[in-house]
Parts: C-alpha cells; sequence; structure tokens
C-alpha cells in the first residue's frame, strides 16, 4: 500500500487543502501511515490535523513515535494535545514514557488533569481502575428525557461514549443505567428513573481485568461502570477496551505454555536480547529439571546394554505422552480462562480425561505394536512397547489434568505451571514405566 | 450464587416471580435455565415477556433450545423465532436436527423463512454466515430529523441504532454516521453533510479472521458488510466480534497442541468426541516417531560401546522441542493478530537466529558444567553441550520460519509449527547428536 499522506504531502502545497484532505482521513490510517515516516514529517503532519483529531492520531501512535512527537512540539502544542486526549488514553502514553518526557507532559497539562492522571498512574497494573476511563455521561433519576438529551448535548462531545449513561444519587452512588437506545425511544416528558434499569452489571476499581473480561464476553455491553469500594461511580471500561483485553490474555497465555515470559511489545519491535531474557530462564529450568531424565536413564543403563534396541522406542514413547498430556491440558486452561471449567469440575474432568485417554491409547497401542513388528523386533518386544505407549497415554493425561487444576487451586496461573511442566513430568513418567515393564515382560 | 428462579419457583411465588424476571438480565435468566429441569424451564420460558423470551432463547443452549421448540405449540414457535435476530435464529436453527427444523420453518413468517433460508447458504467461517440485517440504514437526502424519525419507528427491532448506514437509491452503501453526530447535528441539515463517507466495510465473503482484524484495528462498534455489488446487506456488532475472537484464538490453541478443533465446550464433548478429535494427531505424531527411533536403531552398534549416550537424548529431545516451541508460537501468534507479515520472513529469521545463539550459547555452557558435575568425562559433555547448541539453533530457525511458509502456502501456521515442528526438530536432533559423538568421541 502506498503512503497516501506522503503523497499529499508532495502534490498538494496549498496548506487549507491539505488541511482537508488530511481531515477527510480516517485517525488509524493517518496513524498507521506516519510510523513508516521521519520525524520532521510526522510533527508537521500532526500540526496539520486539528485539535481533536490530532489527540485521536496520537492515542492510536506507537509510543516511540509519541515520544518523538512530543519531545519534537513547543510546551504550548503538549498541553493541547494531551487535555485532549481521553483520560485512559492519556494514562496508557504516560506509562510508556521515561521519566523526563512524563516531568514535561505533567508540567505543561491543566492542574486538575494532572491530579487525575496522577490519581489513575497509582491503580495497580491489570486492575479495572488502571484500565477505566472518566469520559461517562452521568444523569439524575429526577431528570426527563428531554433534560437527558440536554445534558447529553451539551457534554456528549467529550464523552467516550454516550450510548449508555449511568444515573447517580447526590453521594455519586450508582443507581442505575439507561440506553441512548431507550431515551431515543421513550417519551420526552418521562423522567429517567422511570425507564432506567436498575439491574446494573458494574465491577470495582480493585477488580482484575479478566474479571471484566469475563462480564464482556457474558453480556455483551457496551460498557462496563467502575465503582469504588464504597459504590461512588468513578469510570467506565467501553467495548474496544475489551479486544484489547482479550488479545493481551490471549498472547499471554500462549506465551505462558509456549515457556516464555510474556511481554507487552510486538514481536518485531522487541530487541535480540529482551526476546532471549523471557526465554532463557525457561529453558535452563527445564534443562535442569531434565536431569531427572538423565539419571533415571541410568539407572535402567544395564537392561539397556543387554538389549540396546529398547533405546529406539524412547523417543517415541516421550513424545506420545507429551503430545497426549498437551492435548488434555490444553482444552482444561482454555475452558477456564474462558470461565467453562470450574474447579469444581475436577472429578468430571478426570473421568472424561480417563476414559479419553483410554479409547486414543487403545488405537496408538495396536498402530505401535505392528510399527514395533515391522521393525523387525519380536514379540515380546512389540508388547513391551504397546504396553507401556497405552500407560504412558493414561498416565499423561491424567497428569495433565491434575496439575492444571491443582494450578488452580493453588491459585498459581494455570498456564505456566501445566504446559512447560507437564512435557518434563511426563517424560520421567514415561521413562519408569517403559523400563520397569521391560524389567518385567523382557527380564532384562 | 444460588439459583433466584428455581428458589422462586419451589416457593410458588409465581407473583414475585414473574416481577422478578422482568427486572433480570435475559443473560442471567438463561444462565439459570440451564439449571433447572425441562418442566421448569418451560414453565418459567412461558412467564417471560415475548421479548425478553426471545432474548433468553438465544442465549441458551442448543440442546436446551430444542428441548423447549419439542414442547411448545406451532404458534409459540412462531412468535418466538420472528421476534429473534435474524443471526441468533440462524445460529439456533444450524444446530437443529432436520425434523425440528422443518417444524419452525413452517412457522415462521414466509419473509423471515426466505432470510433464514439465504443466510444457511453463506459458506462457514464467511462473514455472510455471521451478520445480521438488524441495522438501520438512511438516505444521504434525509435530514436529521427525518433520521430520528426513522430510528424511533424502526430502532425497537434493530440490534444497534448507534452506527446507522446510509444508501443510494441502488442500496449502495454510500457512507455511516453515528448517532452521537446525529444527536450533536442541528435538526435540520442533510444526512449527506454530515455523513462520513470514508466508509471501512467487509463483504460477505470475507473470512471471519479478516473481519476480526478490521474490528480489533478500528474499534468500531459496528460494521457494515456488502455483497459482491457493493449493496449494504448486513452488519456486524462488536459483540459477535468478540465471538468470533474468542473462537480464533480457541481454536489456535487447539491447533497447537495438536488437537482438531472442536465447536462446544469441553463439558459438553462427549469422550467420543473428544477422542475423535485427538486421535488423528497422536496417531500422525505417533508413527512419525518412529523415523527418529530408526535413526536410533541404525547408531546402535555406538550405544553398544558408549551406553551413556542414551542418558542424554530426552534431554536434547525436550530443550530442541521447548525452544522451537517459543518461537513458533510467538511467530503465530504475531501472524495471527497481523503484527508479522509474510514478508518480514527474513527479518524474523534473523531475529531468531541471534536468539537461538544467545540462548543456546548460555544453555550450554550451563549444560556442560551440569552433566561434568554428575561425574562425566568432558568429552561427552562437550558431545551434549555442542549437540545442544546446533539443535536449538535449528530448532528456533525452524519454528520461526515454518508457520510464515505454512502461511504462504496457504496452509494453516499454527498447525505447522506446533505438531509438525516437534516431529521434525526430534529426528534432525538425534541425527546430530549422534554425527558430533562420532566425530568428538571417535565412536
Amino acid at each position: 500500500m502506498a503512503n497516501e499522506i506522503r503523497g499529499l504531502l508532495a502534490q498538494v502545497s496549498d496548506r487549507t487543502e491539505l488541511k482537508a484532505q488530511l481531515g477527510a482521513m480516517n485517525v488509524v490510517h493517518i496513524a498507521e501511515e506516519l510510523e513508516e515516516m521521519d520525524k520532521p514529517e510526522v510533527v508537521k503532519v500532526i500540526r496539520l490535523l486539528s485539535k481533536n483529531k490530532a489527540a485521536e492520531t496520537f492515542a492510536c501512535l506507537d509510543s516511540d513515535v509519541q515520544q518523538g512527537i512530543i519531545e519534537a512540539i513547543a510546551d504550548s502544542e503538549i498541553g493541547s494535545i494531551i487535555d485532549e486526549l481521553f483520560l485512559d488514553d492519556a494514562v496508557d502514553f504516560i506509562e510508556e514514557m521515561p521519566a523526563d518526557v512524563v516531568n514535561r507532559v505533567l508540567a505543561n497539562v491543566t492542574r486538575e488533569r494532572r491530579n487525575l492522571i496522577n490519581q489513575f498512574l497509582k491503580y495497580p497494573e491489570d486492575s479495572a481502575g488502571s484500565i477505566m476511563t472518566i469520559e461517562y455521561v452521568e444523569l439524575k433519576s429526577e431528570m426527563t428525557v428531554a433534560s437527558a438529551f440536554a445534558q447529553i448535548l451539551s457534554t456528549g462531545y467529550d464523552k467516550e461514549t454516550i450510548y449508555t449513561c449511568y444515573i447517580t444519587n447526590a453521594a455519586k452512588t450508582l443507581l442505575g443505567q439507561v440506553s441512548a437506545k431507550d431515551l431515543l425511544l421513550s417519551e420526552q416528558e418521562k423522567t429517567v428513573g422511570e425507564i432506567m434499569e436498575q439491574n446494573v452489571v458494574f465491577a470495582r476499581t480493585n477488580d482484575d481485568k479478566e474479571e471484566l473480561m469475563a462480564i464482556f464476553r457474558k453480556y455483551g455491553f457496551l460498557a462496563i461502570p467502575i465503582v469504588d469500594s464504597e459504590d461512588h461511580l468513578v469510570g467506565i471500561v467501553t467495548y474496544d477496551d475489551a479486544f484489547t483485553i482479550q488479545e493481551e490474555e490471549a498472547t499471554e497465555d500462549f506465551e505462558k505454555m509456549a515457556a516464555i515470559t510474556p511481554f507487552e511489545n510486538d514481536y518485531l519491535k522487541t530487541g535480540v536480547i529482551q526476546l532471549s531474557k523471557n526465554r532463557i530462564p525457561w529453558l535452563m529450568f527445564l534443562m535442569i529439571f531434565g536431569t531427572l531424565t538423565d539419571q533415571l536413564t541410568k539407572l535402567f543403563e544395564d537392561s539397556l546394554a543387554i538389549m540396546p534396541a529398547l533405546v529406539a522406542f524412547i523417543p517415541m514413547l516421550m513424545n506420545t505422552g507429551g503430545n497426549a498430556g498437551t492435548q488434555s491440558s490444553t482444552l482444561i486452561i482454555r475452558g477456564m480462562a474462558l470461565d467453562e471449567i470450574q474447579t469444581s469440575d475436577i472429578g468430571k474432568v478426570l473421568a472424561k480425561e480417563l476414559f479419553v485417554s483410554l479409547q486414543c491409547g487403545i488405537v496408538l497401542v495396536i498402530a505401535s505394536y505392528v510399527c514395533v513388528i515391522i521393525f523387525g523386533e519380536g514379540f515380546m518386544v512389540a508388547v513391551t512397547v504397546s504396553l507401556a505407549v497405552l500407560a504412558t497415554i493414561v498416565m499423561s493425561n491424567i497428569t495433565g489434568t491434575l496439575l492444571t487444576f491443582g494450578a488452580r487451586a493453588l491459585k498459581m496461573d494455570p498456564a505456566i505451571i501445566a504446559a512447560p511442566l507437564l512435557t518434563n513430568i511426563v517424560d520421567c513418567g514415561a521413562l519408569v514405566v517403559y523400563f520397569v515393564l521391560a524389567k518385567a515382560i523382557l527380564k532384562v | 450464587m444460588a439459583n433466584q428462579i428455581a428458589t422462586l419457583l419451589n416457593e410458588a411465588e409465581r407473583f414475585v416471580l414473574r416481577k422478578e424476571l422482568d427486572q433480570m438480565n435475559h443473560v442471567d435468566i438463561a444462565e439459570e435455565l440451564e439449571e433447572l429441569g425441562e418442566s421448569d424451564t418451560l414453565k418459567v420460558f412461558r412467564m417471560l415477556s415475548k421479548d425478553k423470551a426471545a432474548d433468553t432463547f438465544a442465549y441458551l443452549d442448543s440442546t436446551i433450545q430444542q428441548s423447549i421448540i419439542e414442547a411448545i405449540t406451532d404458534r409459540e414457535i412462531g412468535s418466538i423465532i420472528d421476534e429473534l435476530f435474524l443471526d441468533d435464529a440462524v445460529d439456533f436453527i444450524e444446530e437443529m436436527p432436520a425434523n425440528v427444523v422443518r417444524r419452525v420453518l413452517a412457522n415462521v413468517a414466509p419473509d423471515k423463512r426466505d432470510m433464514i433460508n439465504s443466510f444457511l447458504k453463506y459458506p462457514e467461517d464467511s462473514t455472510g454466515s455471521i451478520m445480521t440485517i438488524e441495522f438501520v440504514d438512511l438516505k444521504d437526502e434525509m435530514t436529521v430529523a427525518e433520521a430520528f424519525a426513522r430510528i424511533r419507528s424502526v430502532g425497537p427491532n434493530k440490534e444497534t441504532v448507534y452506527t446507522c448506514y446510509v444508501i443510494d437509491n441502488a442500496r449502495k452503501l454510500i457512507g455511516f454516521v453515528s448517532a452521537r453526530t446525529l444527536f450533536l447535528s442541528n435538526h435540520d441539515s442533510f444526512i449527506k453533510d454530515i455523513m462520513e463517507p470514508n466508509v471501512i466495510f467487509a463483504r460477505t465473503s470475507d473470512d471471519k479472521e479478516d473481519l476480526m482484524n478490521s474490528f480489533r484495528k478500528y474499534g468500531y462498534l459496528a460494521m457494515p458488510v456488502v455483497d459482491s455489488e457493493d449493496r449494504l446487506v448486513g452488519m456486524v456488532t462488536f459483540d459477535d466480534a468478540l465471538t468470533v475472537q474468542e473462537e480464533e484464538d480457541t481454536e489456535d490453541f487447539e491447533k497447537m497442541a495438536a488437537l482438531k478443533p472442536s465447536q462446544n465446550t469441553y463439558l459438553k464433548t462427549t469422550v467420543f468426541e473428544l477422542s475423535k478429535n485427538r486421535i488423528f494427531w497422536l496417531l500422525l505424531l505417533n508413527l512419525s516417531v518412529f523415523l527418529t527411533g530408526s535413526i536410533v536403531a541404525m547408531h546402535e552398534g555406538m550405544l553398544a560401546v558408549m551406553p551413556s549416550l542414551v542418558a542424554f537424548m530426552p534431554l536434547l529431545m525436550d530443550t530442541s522441542g521447548d525452544a522451537g516451541s517459543q518461537s513458533s508460537t510467538l511467530v503465530i501468534r504475531g501472524l495471527a493478530l497481523e503484527e508479522i507479515k509474510l514478508s518480514d520472513i527474513l527479518k524474523v529469521f534473523f531475529i531468531e537466529l541471534r536468539v537461538a545463539l544467545i540462548c543456546g550459547g548460555v544453555l550450554a555452557v550451563v549444560n556442560c558444567f551440569r552433566i561434568m558435575a554428575f561425574g562425566n568425562s568432558f568429552p561427552l559433555a562437550l558431545t551434549v553441550s555442542l549437540s545442544l547448541y546446533v539443535t536449538i539453533i535449528l530448532s528456533k530457525t525452524a519454528g520461526a520460519i515454518l508457520p510464515i511458509v505454512g502461511k504462504m502456502v496457504n496452509l494453516d501456521p499454527a498447525v505447522m509449527a506446533g505438531p509438525a515442528l516437534t516431529t521434525i526438530v526430534d529426528a534432525v536432533s538425534i541425527l546430530i547428536y549422534f554425527s558430533i559423538a562420532k566425530a568428538i568421541l571417535g565412536l
């Protein structure tokens, strides 16, 4: 895709015309194209945008581009952009900046804004408070529909959403909510109190964002009101944040299950050192843990010396166990993440996994038996290997289940505990089962 | 959480229950109904207002939906289905057995029946199959006041009134206008003057994933859907998009764990179905590891001379597998979120190469000391560590490249990299191990 803005800058010399053309563009597109451009060009374009559009574009930019802009523009310009940002975008931006930039930004915004930003920066990471915004429409229950509209008209420009309005009393306690659709379809003289929904689903500032996500997923709301410990309405989180949270949570789970410490940035924007740092501890831990496997194998060195053919089937056993265990734990971890599986379901899940492993095991037993025979090994070796496959699969599925539930019960993240650790535990188990069976059946 | 409905039902407080039901959110009603018996479900369901009954119905599980449909009269069926949003009706019908479908279709209004039939024809996973038709369309020559009049008259039956689409006389999509803009505009301005002509849309034939990427990128409340002639035919709202994203993520999780994706939740899938989804990959992987086995068998002579070599095979296979899946997971996720494009293949390759050099180096050194600490000779420790280094480099670069290549030739990156990778890496790591052992230990 060609860069539209670069084309405009080259062709159109008239400032007013340039402004008009840029004004017609979508802010997400502008941000996307700006990220490919040089700093002086970016600053030039930002200055050509209307105050409103400049702020919206700014919110969509990457933090390194944001920093570049802030460093290049005048103090008064900083104030006008940051004051125009929605509070949640401003907080997101400030969290990514180095201290000197933060100081300069905070020195140039209005005082009340500065206080709000400081207050928001105090909410713990990943809490509802840290991602909420305060630009919501607040109504009173005794207002008529007509006066509610008047209120929306006078304040709506600066609100993140006007489609769900919240009703509070004089103490700011949340009483109910009303959608713009209901307001629109009701008679003008009715009061807001009559048409509002009293049964409001809300979250608290210290709730984890995963809990917020569960509400969005369940009810499909446009926005969720956030209240403080005294039930006072303090902010809202809107549906577009839900997309971001869901994406981040899933990415985190993917990373943990692949034994990577989760990180915030895009892959291509993360440095090689950072990428390595996120992986080494896990690889190291798993490798050290693997010492156990080494030592186990050593214990049975004598058997292997008598019958070296047994070694050929070790990789197969280990892999099959790892694969089967990962299948179980992945389904359970995902089910837990989406609230489909509760801790109390452990009995049901165990029973299921047991039967599944028996069914899968039997098919694999037959296949392995045939393969070993084709390999040219005798009947007894084939029986040993096949039985070991069955035992390994059953053990892996059960271990996968127990580890996931165990992690959950201990309030640890199942994705971290179950996925990477599982393979290693299952490997040890598979080896022990194999050697014990070999000793018993083949008398080695 | 106690089941409010069950409690009130047991106390035979019909009047209180009816009032309570009126206040409750339909999602909560559906959740509680799923715990009740069939006859109780039906009893409560009939107490709901027409509107609420349809909303609740859409949130019920398909087994419960089916039992309700089988228990109620033809007239009731008609009134529920006609009240459902079209996308919910289509979702419901897709899950029903043929006889139920016939009975349902026989009892809905003819125009609804035609719509349902045409929606059932959209390919699975296409935008057409998840869109709904309950959008508000406006004409560009309307005034804001006329637009409000239209929203008031059609609004109650629309899935959202907050984004309205502007069409010309040939039903071509020419712009959109948000309710916010309408609110904040003069009542006698024309729609064509306040609408946003720069409209982002999807086509009925687009894959759901493309639709999802647009939602993520633009953060819109709803996305209009047009047919091949650019005529507005539907809309997808953000709540459906959230569901799609969740399904896509789950599918990727499943594929990477060598599972055939399934539609139902874990607890509702039968044991047989669960086994069926796993056995194919298990079997394929099981058979392919015999390749590794035959490599080992070929070197049996070496193992007889130096049996301690066997002890480090698991370590090599595991570590290289872990290292490979770290890389492939990041790349697959990056591809799914469009952070990594196909043209980035070389960039990704070099990043992973350097990461592998760092990670592999650190691990190899630690590993060398670890092996010697357990009383093994330096040449043996060197052999294992060197093999480890080489296999980590190989598995990391292969893990990064395989998903991208998979995507280039239209194979699913998640499948390519998850299950296929382990098998390849295993065989190669064992081969490397024996070759290095031969060279260093002179076996």
